[in-house]
């Protein structure tokens, strides 16, 4: 870390090859996959312009989970709010595949009626596993308003898909 | 992962733990690096406080402008100001500069990771386009705090991150010019530089529901910069 934020491009690359399959993740989650390989490298990118400004590298995972997932809402905040179908070359033409991806869509589309913040709460809490105390520290707003916002996404979500509180 | 979610959702974001980066990503983010200088100054200057006026912004950032000039802007920060210039460096592509008095001229999405990166109330330059614009807005649907920091209603003068075209173009920033202050002298049509700050203490004020609102807006202290031909 110190010598990252003295300027080591080699320093930094460990700092980006230990994050990268984490981001990555975040990203697929909060944008799809379309986008999550540029908004990663775009937030490395912007974490490594940043660095020497950064004031407690202790902080640096939370740090860069939200220069992320700032770059993710802002990408969903732009996005037009349709989905289409993701057929990539690895995708065979089979029924299985196919029911797969409109199962993706559907599960998109449900994601797609939370808003960008509760989106983010929601991956953050559930895919990368944060504290709610945590979950409101990568997104810059208190943990009453992380909390009230994943009960407004489950909530959501539940209606959506059918589905009873528990 | 927890079973509270909706089954679909639950297995979606299964699989979505489970994605690997293509493999080529690494090396793209290490050549960017390689030709990507850091950002190592930091500037610090007293905000200069007065009567305040507001602003909103349609990606979450807000502008506020600190009225700061009873008679209009000093000279040596008017339009076409040659000290000004002199202290910039030459123009990018973009048609700003990328330092003023030696330091970053942040603009777009580097202005928020800014923000974010630095959580003092330390000033610092961004810059844009002047517009004003005016916005019709209903009533919230619900009651909502309401603060300077964070108003309901983005009306006023916006900071635009490119020339603008249309008002549907402008993104991300919008101010309110408080009683003082003058920006219509300011050509709209040419890029200006502020000098701003971030997480004001007025935030503390705001309602938990808006703090993290307030604490990202940009409260401008001085134009200090105009692309206005001499």
């Amino acid at each position: 870390m110190i010598r990252a934020r003295q300027g080591d491009a080699n320093a930094f690359d460990e700092l980006a090859m230990r994050h990268l399959t984490d981001l990555y993740r975040m990203a697929t989650a909060m944008v799809g996959k379309a986008d999550a390989g540029d908004l990663t490298q775009e937030a490395l990118l912007a974490a490594w312009r940043d660095l020497p400004r950064l004031r407690d590298p202790a902080r640096f995972s939370p740090w860069l989970r939200r220069i992320l997932m700032n770059r993710c809402r802002n990408a969903l905040r732009s996005r037009a709010r349709h989905v289409t179908a993701e057929l990539s070359p690895e995708m065979g033409d089979g029924r299985s595949e196919i029911a797969d991806a409109e199962r993706r869509i559907g599960v998109e589309d449900g994601l797609a009626t939370l808003t960008d913040l509760q989106r983010g709460v929601v991956v953050l809490h559930y895919l990368v596993g944060l504290s709610l105390a945590d979950v409101a520290d990568t997104l810059g707003i208190p943990e009453g308003t992380a909390k009230s916002r994943l009960h407004q996404a489950l909530t959501a979500l539940r209606a959506y898909f059918g589905e009873d509180a528990p | 992962m927890k079973s509270d979610l909706p089954d679909p959702v639950r297995r979606q974001l299964y699989e979505d733990a489970r994605a690997e980066p293509p493999v080529e990503l690494l090396d793209r983010v290490a050549a960017q690096v390689r030709v990507t200088p850091q950002r190592r100054s930091r500037l610090v200057l007293s905000a200069v406080t007065a009567g305040v006026a507001v602003s909103t912004v349609a990606a979450g950032l807000v502008l506020v402008v600190v009225a700061s000039w009873p008679n209009g802007p000093p000279a040596s920060t008017a339009p076409g100001a040659a000290s000004a210039v002199a202290s910039a460096t030459p123009v990018e592509s973009d048609g700003l500069p990328a330092t003023y008095m030696g330091q970053p001229v942040y603009r777009g999405d580097a202005i928020g990771e800014h923000i974010d990166a630095d959580t003092s109330s330390s000033s610092f330059f961004i810059g844009g386009w002047l517009r004003g614009i005016l916005v019709d807005c209903d009533a919230p649907p619900s009651p909502r705090p309401s603060s300077p920091l964070a108003p309901w209603c983005p009306s006023g003068w916006f900071l635009a991150d490119h020339r603008p075209v249309r008002p549907d173009t402008l993104t991300p920033l919008h101010l309110i010019v408080g009683e003082h202050v003058t920006l219509s002298g300011w050509g709209m049509a040419d890029p200006v530089i502020l000098r701003v700050h971030a997480h004001d203490a007025q935030a503390a004020t705001c309602a938990e529901v808006i703090r993290a609102e307030c604490e990202r807006a940009v409260v401008v202290e001085a134009i200090v910069w105009s692309g206005a031909p001499q």
